[in-house]
């Protein structure tokens, strides 16, 4: 996976570097927004760590002069914490995900590998059901093709369902999904869950079976 | 110090526009007198007339009727009337009985040959030098008309006039004395309250004394305490940050360079070329420890600096959900933070980055201070940003001086007291209340935070479209 690093601090550039080429990454340097256009022109990167303070502008500029193609790259902005307006406008821009500066070196490396995963995992297919997209590998739930943020606890209970869509699940299977999770409130009845869920995708998409449990609604 | 030069006395602003006004309010009644009294003088006048013309009118018919008697003929000439008392008086009777032609038949000794300038008809008549009264004899068919010189009575008007004016000029500068001096006097107080704000200082910020203030003053000078009591928090604050931060960052860097040390030193003294794994891990740490707190003293300064000019509406929703999404990346809160999401965008009028940083202290301090499940909730009615977790709790003791203090008395641990000053001052910029809950309601245990919006913000013109992330 190759990868380009665009910050303009040296100190931090190497580092990153030296660390990333010690984990067997093929990392290219960009020290500010010219040198990194110039090198997505002609290189087609897997990822892109993008710095937003850069010495010759905002580096969300980048994403309007990245190349148009089947697999575009994933854009990771870098931010500090306390931009949280930052990084909304990134992830606004079209950037895929963001990183808070100062990083630790393990959850740059998480990173960098869950975007391999995700990558290589292109192919599987994505769960369509009326509006409502579901790709489990990549882990994207969109409405009308507009991403839909969901808690790990929807996402553990939507996983079950929506791995074998025409199956009927039982109450205890579903419940168990939630169990790995602190369970010190009664709130957290399959039934919250199921409602939150239809909420957010739709009454249509998960089926009450009387007697038994819940499914996703067929095709 | 001041770049603005102060403009006129309080008491000099005050006197000069009641000054105008009491002169403006008497000089109208004034000229009311004036009219009234002017009328007054001219009815008596007249009245005097009209007496005069039937006191008069006998005598002249008698002296008429003489003449006729002895054959003088009255057309050629008029005849003189005779002596009549006041002729010799310097504003002489003025009469003149004429016939109906209007020919002058007889004339007192003061009133001119020619005849008067009025017409023959009953009533009042006014002639460029006098006002002049008309009565009609049946019996003679003849016309008495008897004059009186306005000058006289333009006269006596001009001394009322005269008389009220003059009162009027020597009670002025009486009148401007006497305002200005009751302004001064009742503004002293003023004075007294100026120089006890004055005398205070970061060393000295007593509370003013309010007692015996007008209530005007009252009210400025209890702002003044209240202003001076936020101010003495700040500054404790402040004082307890400097204290704190030096001695904070102190620790653990202290604790790296020692680390750091021991391990080379060990490496050199075994002749290797390999650090110790322990000891190089613990430095790791302390400057996790350091890196950690740098960022809350940093937030701290962000919060307090807040500024209300950043402001623009923000969407609650999806600022908890960008917070939760953050978390959910650490193990630890993956599994613990659960974040409920109403249906539609809640907005206030705030500023993202410092709201972020106050839901960021809130989370944190309920995954650190408590196990088990922390659910972020987000209210609409009134807007409410809110944190509740299952731990322990805290005793109203502690929830109280939390509320009240920006800083823990005892500041053993900067996070946790310090979290929650980087919250509280936050909610003070946005308006809004910082409420402990504890135990949760309906609940036997647990902690929940909430801040509470004053009120809510109308939606940015155009909507954004990030929006559906939040729901």
């Amino acid at each position: 996976m190759r990868i380009l690093l665009v910050e303009d601090d040296a100190a931090l550039a190497q580092a990153v570097l030296g660390y990333l080429h010690s984990k067997q990454f093929q990392v290219d340097l960009a020290a500010d927004l010219a040198q990194a256009r110039a090198l997505v022109a002609v290189t087609h990167y897997a990822t892109i760590l993008l710095d937003l303070n850069l010495p010759d502008g905002n580096g969300l500029e980048l994403l309007r002069h990245l190349p148009t193609r089947d697999d575009p790259p994933t854009v990771v902005v870098v931010t500090a914490r306390d931009q949280v307006s930052d990084r909304i406008r990134g992830l606004d821009a079209g950037a895929d995900d963001y990183l808070i500066k100062p990083y630790d070196p393990e959850e740059l490396l998480a990173r960098l590998r869950a975007i391999e995963r995700r990558r290589s995992a292109q192919a599987t297919p994505v769960l369509l059901r009326g509006a409502v997209s579901i790709d489990l590998a990549r882990e994207v739930v969109k409405v009308d093709h507009l991403p839909v943020v969901l808690t790990p606890k929807e996402w553990a209970l939507l996983r079950v369902l929506a791995s074998r869509p025409e199956q009927t699940f039982t109450r205890e299977r579903l419940q168990e999904a939630l169990y790995q999770w602190d369970n010190t409130s009664d709130s957290n009845t399959l039934e919250v869950f199921i409602s939150r869920l239809r909420r957010k995708l739709g009454s249509e998409l998960i089926q009450t079976v009387r007697g038994t449990g819940y499914r996703m609604a067929p095709a | 110090m001041n770049a603005h030069r102060p403009a006129a006395s309080l008491a000099l602003r005050l006197t000069r526009p009641l000054l105008v006004a009491v002169v403006t309010v008497w000089a109208l009644s004034t000229a009311l007198v004036v009219w009234y009294v002017d009328r007054q003088i001219q009815h008596n006048f007249d009245t005097e007339l009209v007496e005069s013309a039937h006191r008069q009118l006998y005598p002249a018919l008698l002296d008429i009727r003489q003449a006729r008697a002895q054959g003088k003929a009255p057309e050629q000439a008029a005849i003189t009337m005779g002596e009549v008392p006041g002729d010799n008086h310097p504003e002489p009777l003025l009469l003149q009985l004429r016939a109906a032609d209007g020919r002058v038949l007889l004339r007192s000794r003061g009133a001119p040959a020619a005849p008067f300038n009025a017409p023959l008809q009953e009533g009042f008549r006014n002639s460029i030098e006098h006002r002049i009264y008309t009565l009609y004899v049946p019996q003679d068919g003849l016309w008495l008309q008897l004059a009186d010189p306005l000058a006289e009575r333009a006269e006596a008007s001009r001394g009322t006039l005269t008389g009220l004016i003059a009162v009027l000029l020597l009670m002025l500068p009486v009148l401007a004395l006497l305002i200005h001096h009751i302004a001064r006097r009742e503004l002293r107080s003023v004075q007294w309250l100026q120089q006890q704000i004055t005398e205070r200082s970061s060393s000295n910020l007593q509370p003013l004394a309010l007692h015996d203030l007008p209530l005007e003053l009252y009210k400025v000078g209890d702002g003044v305490n209240q202003l001076m009591d936020r101010l003495h928090e700040a500054l404790d604050v402040e004082r307890a940050l400097a204290a704190n931060a030096a001695h904070e960052l102190r620790t653990p860097l202290a604790a790296v360079r020692l680390r750091l040390h021991t391990a080379l030193e060990q490496a050199r003294h075994q002749q290797r070329n390999t650090v110790d794994v322990a000891e190089a891990q613990a430095a790791l740490t302390a400057l996790e420890t350091l890196s950690h707190r740098t960022e809350r003293l940093l937030q701290l300064s962000r919060a307090e600096a807040g500024n209300t000019a950043r402001f623009h509406p923000v969407d609650l929703v999806q600022l908890a959900t960008t917070m939760a999404q953050e978390f959910w990346q650490q193990p630890r809160a993956q599994r613990r933070l659960d974040w409920e999401a109403p249906a539609a965008p809640v907005w206030v009028e705030g500023d993202m980055d410092t709201l972020a940083i106050a839901l960021r202290n809130l989370i944190d301090n309920a995954l650190t201070y408590s196990d088990g499940e922390v659910t972020l909730w987000v209210g609409e009615q009134p807007p409410t940003l809110a944190v509740r977790d299952r731990g322990p709790g805290l005793p109203g003791t502690q929830r109280t001086q939390i509320l009240e203090r920006h800083v823990r008395a005892d500041t053993r641990h900067i996070g946790y007291g310090l979290g929650m000053s980087i919250v509280r001052s936050i909610a003070d910029k946005h308006g809004a209340a910082l409420e402990l809950l504890s135990p949760v309601p309906g609940q036997a245990l647990g902690l929940e935070v909430r801040l509470v919006f004053a009120a809510a913000a109308n939606p940015p013109a155009p909507a954004p479209e990030a929006e559906r992330a939040g729901n």
